[in-house]
């Protein structure tokens, strides 16, 4: 008993910490959603999530090599590089999440004037797959 | 979360785990007599989802009681299931006019498509329970809130969240067979509920 008092006393300690992230709504644990946010940028016909697969790709590989290296750049590279594999699997729940994800890590890159155009770029191919990504989700 | 929130919360948490277990066994509303029950749950989440479980719970000696629940809620296509393992403890610390008052601590995992959760739930359990006219029949009501602790991951990707949530009961037991009703709502920006039947067996 005075082994499971201490487990309890250190599950306590644990549980008193707190952090927090980027795009902390890509965790929720109801099936994800894209941001109406990211979805009301663009206006035009949805494509569909697989004709998304090549831009989302271009977007992680080229359109960021002018952003300053840093966690957040991995992190959106990563996170599109996943995003582009799960809609070629379907897996359109875990696809919708790393775009939050994408899109929370291009939300926190340093502001620069020489990758201004391409983090604008980025934002408008993950808005395109957002909105793409809704026409498969159940709203 | 507030500093002073957790400072209260770490002081529950450390009175509770220091205090003396006193045989009360009506926190999670089931009589001493019945030590092991199993029940079979059903029931509807939110988001127009299905809910399908069973639980498990094992009443030892010192009060200590330790449950393990499993289940499964089916979400309309094309989301992907959620599933979730649960197993925990609670430590009686007494009985207070009736109502018997547990400490919970329990590990959860769950997944929904690629997403994993963890989470470390540590609660108060409060239950009333009362013979009713007859033989062997009994009724009991729980309330449970909890503070959790969880850690979500999908690929490499991690976020950690703490988050209030409770749930409350009541469970009628005849003859060994037992049919409860339960209702869950964490409090954050999911909003979750599911609200479930449950139907099963009390064994001595």
């Amino acid at each position: 008993m005075r082994f499971v008092r201490l487990l309890l006393l250190l599950a306590f300690v644990t549980a008193c910490g707190d952090r927090s992230i980027v795009a902390p709504e890509a965790y929720g644990r109801r099936p994800c959603r894209p941001s109406a946010a990211l979805v009301a940028m663009v206006t035009v016909e949805p494509f569909a999530p697989r004709a998304m697969r090549s831009a989302l790709v271009h977007g992680a590989n080229a359109m960021t090599l002018t952003v300053a290296d840093g966690p957040h750049r991995r992190d959106l590279q990563d996170a599109m590089r996943i995003a582009a594999s799960d809609i070629s699997a379907e897996q359109f729940d875990s696809a919708c999440r790393l775009v939050e994800i994408a899109d929370g890590a291009l939300s926190a890159l340093p502001d620069s004037a020489a990758s201004f155009p391409n983090r604008v770029g980025i934002r408008l191919i993950l808005a395109l797959t957002a909105q793409s990504l809704t026409t498969v989700i159940q709203k | 979360m507030t500093r002073a929130l957790r400072r209260a919360l770490f002081l529950l948490g450390s009175l509770a785990a220091l205090a003396s277990p006193i045989d009360a066994q009506v926190c999670r509303g089931v009589a001493s007599e019945s030590p092991v029950w199993f029940a079979m749950q059903y029931g509807r989440a939110a988001k127009h989802a299905s809910v399908h479980g069973a639980d498990i719970a094992w009443q030892l000696d010192q009060g200590l009681l330790l449950f393990t629940d499993a289940n499964v809620t089916m979400y309309p296509q094309p989301d992907p299931a959620r599933g979730r393992v649960a197993v925990g403890m609670g430590i009686e610390v007494g009985e207070f006019r009736g109502v018997g008052v547990c400490t919970t601590f329990g590990f959860e995992r769950e997944r929904i498509g690629d997403l994993q959760v963890q989470r470390i739930p540590t609660g108060i359990a409060l239950g009333w329970s009362r013979p009713l006219a007859g033989v062997a029949r009994r009724i009991g009501f729980t309330v449970e809130p909890f503070y959790v602790h969880g850690h979500e991951r999908i690929e490499r990707f991690g976020h950690t969240s703490n988050f209030v949530s409770g749930r409350a009961g009541m469970i009628y037991l005849a003859r060994g067979y037992l049919v409860g009703l339960k209702y869950e709502h964490a409090f954050d920006a999911d909003a979750r509920w599911h609200a479930t039947a449950r139907d099963g067996f009390t064994f001595n």
